[in-house]
């Protein structure tokens, strides 16, 4: 009959560290309750140890699961599954606290902790919450331990030390899995996790749209050229969707019409290729650089010549793109097309109206019309983040009466101008710039550098891209947003703190930029690395076969546990030995070869007349080393002299052997 | 059903496990001895990774994975540390102290560590008996005491040692069973029997009287330096005769024997019961006894060499020497 | 610390008057040059010698011609089974002229006590010299009286296996700083007894070699010999290993180890060195430290010598 293992306090304590350490980032999604109540089972355990009260009763328990999992079904609903399957794990995790006594109630716990430890990486991918993950992992580990270290010698600490020497050499195990064993895709549908935020362009925009997203520093994609030069920042327009229809108020994103583009051929000239890590957005639209010729599967092309993603992006996606940098998009505009991009609402800015007719009476020139605007833009308008409202009239009050805007209100400005003009134009919502991060030579692109204009048909030539924000503030364009805005109020409102802010201090910012590139490569070496872990292993290891992953798997492996395994049963090796014992050790050993080594526990006295018996020759040799011996070691007579004449004496010795 | 062919198989593997290797004084464990397979909590441990594992695939999450990576590496390594827990350690077996039919006896093991290790919650138990924890933490060695219930009389063996372990987080147990050398003495059950029949004594004067014999005056001797002053014949020395020692001897002659014929209606087992009974209560009441069995005879003495010898005799009798 | 000349003159003298003493006893116990050696190392470190050994070894003959060399006042007690605490350290009785009591001071109260014997007696009496031997003084009657400066005990006693012993119990056995064993003698010294016919009686008392004042001497300068780290280390371990070793019930008690560093000095300084070295160690190791172990049971056999000679060879020296 095996005994029945009530658990050590070090085990309990431990156990309820490790409830905490995994409840903490839980707690932050969770229905504010759970975490109350999961504090409460804490606090019931520790007054049972204590002794203070009992276990409470079973229908008590059975009261309290019913009550947490009908409030958690409430309070997060039945949508959104993982969500709520983690909350009723979390909801039985801080149940079963009540009830842990023996070593399997224990160990349920331990398990189930381990589950919610590894589904918060569900949650959030940053290597902050890796790190976190692996801290918490370690805790539990301990707790584990824990529960099974000698009931003798309870002790604190030791569970964890025991953790880490088992944890450190699993690292690279898991490191070499990791790299080798083949990802599968998923084997059922599995609904998304919920974003806790997602920014990103909208599909309408009215011109105080953009200012919502200067607030923010959160990244918006990554870019890394694989071949070409990196565009300068006066040419980094990342086209994301066009807003076609104006209802008087609010530009509108084209209707999603799945007919394909109506031209076929680009002018020729030099490609761009790159690769881009975007992070979710609730958008289908995928930035790409002017214009995109081809892009990896499952990306298609929009007749306005942008790029889809076939669903919303909810998680982090990573395309391969074709672009080619071109002045003017060639593209022939059909009736219905020019109808479309020529579309005004009947009524409304008459002012505006008044104004584009006139200079189309003027000059009826596109080109002219072009520069006429951007020539009042630059008259005495200005840039700023923070414009004073917009009555109904919205173009007229811009151009007439405020004069003070963002990107938002120039394009749509512009676009009315042109639309009223006869000529078609369409917005286009995208981002501009990005920073260059030199440590992993990539383009970071972030939200603040969300960007709107205008892009402009000439008969003939097809669509130009017209930025009228270049023209009230060229700094946008040429410089990082930054840099230009980092005085607006309205810049980071989000992120008051963010060390984009600080980005004038030279090593802030360069620390900032050396962080960038760190999460970089966690993105695209650890986030995606199912994408790249083909080309990777193929790299490594040339054409792929079964028998060379498995010796990729089996060697480090060896290594590993061979490693592991010597280092937990090998002796501990004796104390090294000092100068004058180890010339010993060496004559013994010269004259063990003769049968005459020095046994253990002998004097050197002893031995020394022993060996002088033997080789009569040797006497006075060893006499002296031994002498000097006894001089040094017990006499206190421990001078370099003497070390000298015992060094002299065991040399001699060797010399005549 | 289930729990019944797991416990078949558990006799098989000890059986094989057993043949391999005879009885032995002392042991060093190495890896021909120790077995090692995972444990329940290692099976559902490794279920828990491989959900892990499911979410990691199904949310395509990398993350996700390399926790379940882990989790499984450290199943592995946690091989090597339980294997070690048990590799290296010697057990020796040192002894065992005799006990009555019915009463747990003692057995006396030392544990050792090999070079200067840690060993930790090991596991020692006799078959089907309660085991009994035990650590070398920071010494080198261990006294270990396990108990085992005297199935019959005489010398008995209590059967294979299983030493076991599951630390350092019960993923795996690794096991080894050993056969010792250890064997017990076991006496007779004791059966109280009211008085000791008449007779028993050799001089017929049975009666328990106060163990301690008289002192009966021999004589006198010439006193010498040295002799205790209380033997200072004074009257002697009064009478001017010169200093004189008395001389005493002790006298030898109240003594009981322990017949086995004493109660012919008892079967032979019961007489040694007992016989036993008597011995016990004789010792304590430090009285002179003997014992008589057929073919055996221990003269009357007193002490604990003897209360051992006589209890040895009827533990042994009809028992060959072994 | 490096000896003067002067002392180093004087130390040789010294030597030569243990050499003598060695010689002068040597005449009467033959062959038992070691022996003799340890017993003056003893007593030259103030402990109380215990002799083992069966009868008719000569063990009293060394006792009594030991005294002689010392020039020590020398009394002799005969233990037996019913002896009293009182017949060693003396009575108190009534003095009828004087009507007080009068103490009447036992045979303890002597320079050199020979207590031959020591486990014929009853553990009453044995602890009662064992008590005397520890404290230097008898106290009777709420009165306290000093032994005479020095004071040496040379306890003899029986195997234990012997008849109708009581064997010291160890703590008992602790308070002596040495346990020898006389053994047979050597052939050349048996022929040599043999020849003369009969045990060798004593003639004429030997000459005093060592006085009291030499004694004195002596000891200071047992104190003044060097104790290395080393060797300390070495000692270290040697306990270390009986505190460890299986085949010990239990280890060398820190009483243990300083009785043998304190014979190690008075050996190497009888050896006319002025430190000690491991070879000092081991001489003494058998001596001081046999009677203070116990074997474990298990190890059936082995006599706590051969145990010592393994726990010679597997510690070693160096390191």
């Amino acid at each position: 009959m095996k005994g029945v293992y009530q658990l050590t306090r070090p085990a309990l304590v431990w156990q309820l560290l490790m409830v905490v350490v995994v409840m903490i980032p839980h707690s932050l999604r969770l229905p504010w309750w759970l975490p109350l109540m999961t504090l409460g089972a804490i606090g019931w355990r520790l007054l049972v140890h204590l002794g203070r009260t009992s276990f409470p009763h079973w229908s008590v328990k059975f009261l309290m699961a019913i009550t947490a999992g009908i409030g958690a079904v409430a309070s997060i609903g039945r949508g959104n599954g993982p969500e709520l399957a983690v909350a009723l794990l979390v909801a039985g995790f801080a149940l079963k606290l009540l009830e842990i006594y023996k070593r399997r109630d224990a160990l349920v716990l331990i398990y189930v902790a381990y589950f919610l430890a590894a589904t918060e990486l569900l949650f959030g991918q940053t290597l902050l919450h890796a790190l976190y993950v692996l801290l918490a992992l370690l805790l539990i580990t301990a707790a584990l331990n824990a529960v099974y270290q000698s009931e003798r010698h309870p002790d604190f600490r030791r569970p964890l030390r025991a953790a880490l020497r088992l944890l450190l050499p699993a690292l690279p195990l898991m490191l070499v899995l990791f790299l080798i064993v083949p990802r599968i895709g998923p084997l059922w549908y599995a609904p998304m996790m919920q974003e806790e935020s997602v920014t990103g362009l909208s599909d309408t925009l009215s011109p105080g749209d953009v200012s919502q997203l200067t607030g923010s520093s959160a990244v918006a994609f990554r870019v890394e050229f694989t071949s070409g030069r990196v565009p300068p920042p006066a040419q980094r327009y990342w086209r994301g969707l066009t807003y076609d229809y104006f209802d008087g108020r609010r530009w509108q994103a084209e209707s999603d019409r799945r007919t394909p583009p109506e031209l076929s051929d680009l002018p020729s000239g030099p490609l761009l290729r790159y690769q881009m890590i975007i992070e979710p957005s609730g958008q289908p639209w995928v930035y790409a650089l002017d214009y995109p010729v081809s892009a990896s599967w499952p990306l298609r092309m929009a007749p306005n010549w942008t790029l889809r993603a076939p669903s919303r992006l909810r998680q982090r996606a990573e395309f391969a793109l074709v672009s080619r940098p071109l002045d003017a998009l060639p593209q022939a505009l059909s009736e219905s097309a020019q109808s479309r991009y020529l579309q005004l609402p009947a009524s409304g800015n008459p002012r505006a109206r008044e104004l584009a007719q006139r200079w189309r009476d003027e000059d009826a020139s596109v080109d002219s019309l072009v520069t006429r605007t951007l020539a009042l833009f630059n008259r005495d308008f200005v840039y700023t983040l923070s414009p004073p409202r917009l009555g109904a009239d919205g173009i007229d009050d811009f151009l007439f009466e405020t004069r003070r805007g963002f990107c938002g209100h120039y394009a749509s400005a512009l676009a009315f101008l042109l639309r009223a003009a006869g000529v078609p134009a369409r917005i286009v919502g995208g981002y501009q710039g990005g920073e260059w991060n030199p440590y992993e030579s990539y383009l970071l692109i972030r939200q603040y550098e969300a960007h709107a204009w205008v892009e402009v048909w000439y008969a003939g030539r097809g669509w130009v891209r017209v930025d009228p924000t270049a023209a009230v503030a060229p700094q946008r364009v040429e410089q990082t947003a930054d840099q230009l805005l980092a005085d607006e109020p309205g810049f980071l409102s989000d992120t008051p703190l963010s060390p984009v802010r600080f980005g004038r201090i030279n090593w802030l910012n360069q620390l900032r930029l050396r962080v960038e590139a760190i999460n970089y490569s966690w993105h695209r070496w650890v986030l995606s690395f199912h994408l790249r872990q083909d080309a990777l292993l193929q790299r490594l290891f040339g054409e792929l076969s079964l028998w060379k992953l498995a010796l990729a798997l089996a060697l480090p492996f060896g290594l590993v546990l061979g490693w592991v395994a010597l280092s937990l049963l090998r002796q501990r090796r004796p104390k090294t030995l000092d100068k004058v014992d180890s010339a010993l050790l060496r004559l013994s050993q010269r004259l063990g070869a003769q049968g005459l080594g020095r046994r253990n526990g002998e004097p050197v006295g002893l031995y020394a007349a022993r060996v002088a018996e033997a080789r009569p020759e040797l006497e006075p040799l060893i006499l002296a080393v031994a002498r000097h011996y006894d001089q040094l070691r017990y006499a206190g007579h421990d001078d370099n002299a003497v070390r000298r004449a015992y060094r002299e004496a065991i040399r001699a010795c060797m010399r005549r052997l | 059903m289930i729990r019944q062919s797991h416990s078949r198989f558990a006799a098989f593997m000890r059986a094989w496990a057993l043949r391999r290797h005879g009885p032995v004084h002392s042991l060093t464990l190495t890896q021909n001895r120790i077995y090692i397979l995972p444990t329940r909590a290692g099976f559902w441990f490794l279920v828990t990774s491989l959900i892990i594992l499911l979410l990691g695939v199904n949310y395509e999450n990398n993350l996700v994975y390399g926790a379940s990576f882990l989790l499984l590496s450290l199943f592995v390594i946690s091989i090597l540390h339980t294997y070690s827990n048990l590799a290296g350690l010697s057990i020796t077996a040192l002894g065992a102290r005799p006990c009555l039919v019915g009463e747990q006896a003692e057995f006396e093991l030392l544990l050792r560590a090999g070079s200067h290790r840690d060993y930790e919650a090991i596991q020692l138990s006799w078959v089907d008996q309660a085991p009994v924890s035990c650590d070398l933490i920071g010494d080198s060695e261990r006294r270990v005491r396990l108990y085992a219930r005297a199935p019959q009389r005489g010398w008995w063996r209590p059967g294979p040692l299983l030493v076991e372990t599951l630390y350092p987080l019960g993923l795996l147990r690794a096991w080894t069973w050993l056969e010792t050398d250890l064997r017990a003495l076991a006496w007779p059950r004791p059966l109280p029997g009211d008085s000791l029949p008449a007779g028993s004594g050799s001089d017929g004067s049975g009666a328990l009287l106060d163990g301690r014999g008289s002192e009966d005056f021999l004589g006198l001797e010439a006193y010498q330096r040295g002799m205790s002053p209380r033997h200072i014949a004074w009257k002697q020395l009064a009478a001017g005769q010169g200093l004189h020692a008395k001389q005493f001897g002790d006298q030898a002659d109240r003594q009981l024997w322990l017949d086995f014929d004493l109660w012919p209606e008892l079967d032979s087992e019961s007489r040694l019961s007992r016989l036993c009974y008597w011995t016990l209560r004789l010792a304590r009441e430090r009285v002179e006894y003997g014992l008589r069995l057929p073919g055996v005879e221990i003269p009357p003495g007193r002490g604990e060499r003897h209360r051992q010898e006589v209890l040895r005799a009827l533990a042994l009798y009809g028992k060959g020497s072994r | 610390m490096l000896a003067t000349p002067a002392d180093r003159q004087q130390g040789t003298a010294m030597q030569d008057k243990i050499e003598r003493a060695v010689a002068s006893v040597s005449t009467l116990v033959l062959g038992k040059d070691t022996q003799v050696r340890m017993a003056l190392t003893c007593l030259f470190s103030q402990g109380h010698l215990l002799i083992e050994d069966l009868p008719g070894m000569g063990k009293t003959t060394l006792a009594h011609a030991l005294a002689q060399v010392l020039g020590l006042s020398f009394q002799r007690v005969q233990f037996t089974s019913d002896m009293l605490p009182a017949d060693i350290i003396g009575v108190s009785i009534f003095d009828q002229q004087a009507s007080a009591f009068r103490f009447h001071p036992g045979p303890v109260f002597t320079q050199l006590l020979l207590a031959d014997e020591i486990n014929r007696t009853t553990p009453k009496t044995q602890s009662a010299l064992l008590e005397a031997m520890e404290e230097r003084q008898v106290t009777l009657d709420g009165v306290t009286h000093p032994l005479p400066e020095p004071f040496f005990v040379i306890a003899t006693q029986n195997p234990i296996t012997q008849f109708g012993t009581f064997p010291l119990p160890e703590s008992q056995l602790d308070r002596f700083l040495m346990r020898i064993e006389l053994g047979y003698p050597d052939p050349v010294a048996e022929r040599q007894l043999l020849s003369e016919g009969r045990y060798r009686r004593q003639r004429e008392p030997l000459p005093v070699c060592i006085d009291l004042e030499d004694l004195a001497s002596i000891r200071e300068s047992c104190r003044q010999v060097r104790v290395s780290d080393s060797l300390i280390d070495y000692l270290q371990r040697l306990v270390q290993y009986s505190r460890e070793a299986p085949e010990f019930a239990y280890g060398v008690s820190p009483r243990g180890s300083l009785a043998l560093l304190q014979c190690a000095r008075t050996w190497a300084y009888m050896q006319g060195r002025e430190y000690v070295v491991p070879e000092d160690i081991q001489a003494l190791l058998e001596p001081v430290i046999g009677h203070r172990l116990r074997a474990a049971e298990q190890v059936g056999g082995h006599g706590s010598e051969a145990l010592i000679r393994q726990m010679l060879e597997q510690v070693d020296v160096v390191g």
